[in-house]
């Protein structure tokens, strides 16, 4: 006899994730689900946000990476919570670790949660993570046609951050074709070019956040 | 992707419905792999061989169905199945970016066969 059956493969992920949205629904809390392959600038990133916004917004990190906790160290540096998982040899962060990483964390008064995810624009578009919104960097140092690429990641972004653009002089990179290479898939995603280390274009990022950080509040 | 950990959640997915509807023996899995989702049919194939052998499932057909990917256009809202992932003006009014994912983000079980 044939069973009627729908069952979503990664439904133990979701079923996780759905838990770890209602935490942060719940207390009003930001999460932003940071996604790059590896060396794109999501720490840096986090470092100047945390720095730059720190009067306005409490704000705290889930760090993750395969080994080492450098990235919570740099993060934890700003003077914000910050906790690493080590992955061990996973390539993408799922709902599981993200909520025992929350689970250390104080979130009382908390504005902004990121979660940095371990560097790979394949699978960490999979799964979710319980968070409010995904934001994916690229560097010009990576190539315009990677949107292209890997389709599901910019598909599923909220945000483009095109970083190192302090590096267009010295690469071929159009920041005009990666940017319709990604609104191909996905019309709505914000694009924001910049440089973490000269700070040129934060502004934009930073008003973002402030309108994203409204919108989960009101 | 995930094809191995992936096969592992069908099984245990396989399993429940199997106690929940007393099946003594499992004849046929059928799973759908939309497009988007990232897993690859033959790896999901050979995941599912490599995992079942030597268990009761080996004798079960596994069938994998391919979701192909498929948009609404994000102008007029007419449905297509884009040729080329990258580049997919709507047939109906030449829009070439905006489009919905109708289709092809799938990654479920979809049928299950045993007596």
């Amino acid at each position: 006899m044939e069973i009627p059956v729908i069952r979503n493969v990664l439904e133990a992920n979701d079923r996780i994730a759905d838990v770890l949205r209602k935490m942060f629904a719940e207390r009003g809390i930001l999460c932003l689900n940071l996604m790059s392959s590896p060396g794109a600038g999501k720490t840096s990133l986090l470092e100047r946000t945390l720095r730059d916004l720190s009067a306005e917004f409490r704000m705290a990190v889930v760090e993750g990476d395969l080994q080492t906790d450098n990235d919570a160290r740099r993060v934890a540096a700003t003077g914000a919570q910050a906790v690493q998982i080590n992955t061990q040899g996973g390539c993408h962060l799922d709902s599981g670790m993200v909520l025992d990483a929350v689970n250390r964390i104080d979130l009382s008064g908390l504005d902004i949660l990121f979660v940095e995810n371990v560097g790979n624009l394949v699978c960490p578009a999979e799964f979710s993570l319980g968070e409010d919104l995904k934001v994916t960097l690229l560097s010009v140092a990576e190539g315009d046609d990677k949107p292209e690429k890997y389709p599901l990641m910019f598909h599923i972004s909220a945000v483009m951050v095109l970083n190192k653009v302090d590096l267009l002089p010295y690469v071929d990179f159009d920041l005009s074709a990666a940017t319709r290479h990604a609104k191909k898939l996905n019309a709505a995603i914000e694009v924001f070019p910049l440089s973490c280390r000269t700070g040129e274009g934060l502004s934009s990022w930073y008003d973002w956040l402030r309108k994203a950080r409204a919108g989960k509040k009101g | 992707m995930h094809e191995m950990s992936l096969i592992e959640s069908v099984v245990r997915i396989v399993r429940e419905e199997q106690g929940r509807h007393g099946l003594s023996r499992v004849l046929k899995v059928t799973l759908e792999n939309g497009a988007l989702a990232g897993a690859v049919t033959d790896a999901l194939e050979f995941a599912w061989e490599g995992l079942t052998r030597d268990t009761d499932l080996a004798a079960a057909e596994f069938v994998v169905v391919e979701v192909p990917l498929r948009v609404a256009c994000g102008g007029c809202g007419v449905e297509f199945a884009p040729e080329d992932r990258y580049f997919m003006p709507c047939p109906a009014c030449g829009l070439e970016f905006g489009h919905r994912v109708v289709a092809g983000r799938e990654l479920r079980v979809v049928g299950i066969e045993g007596e």
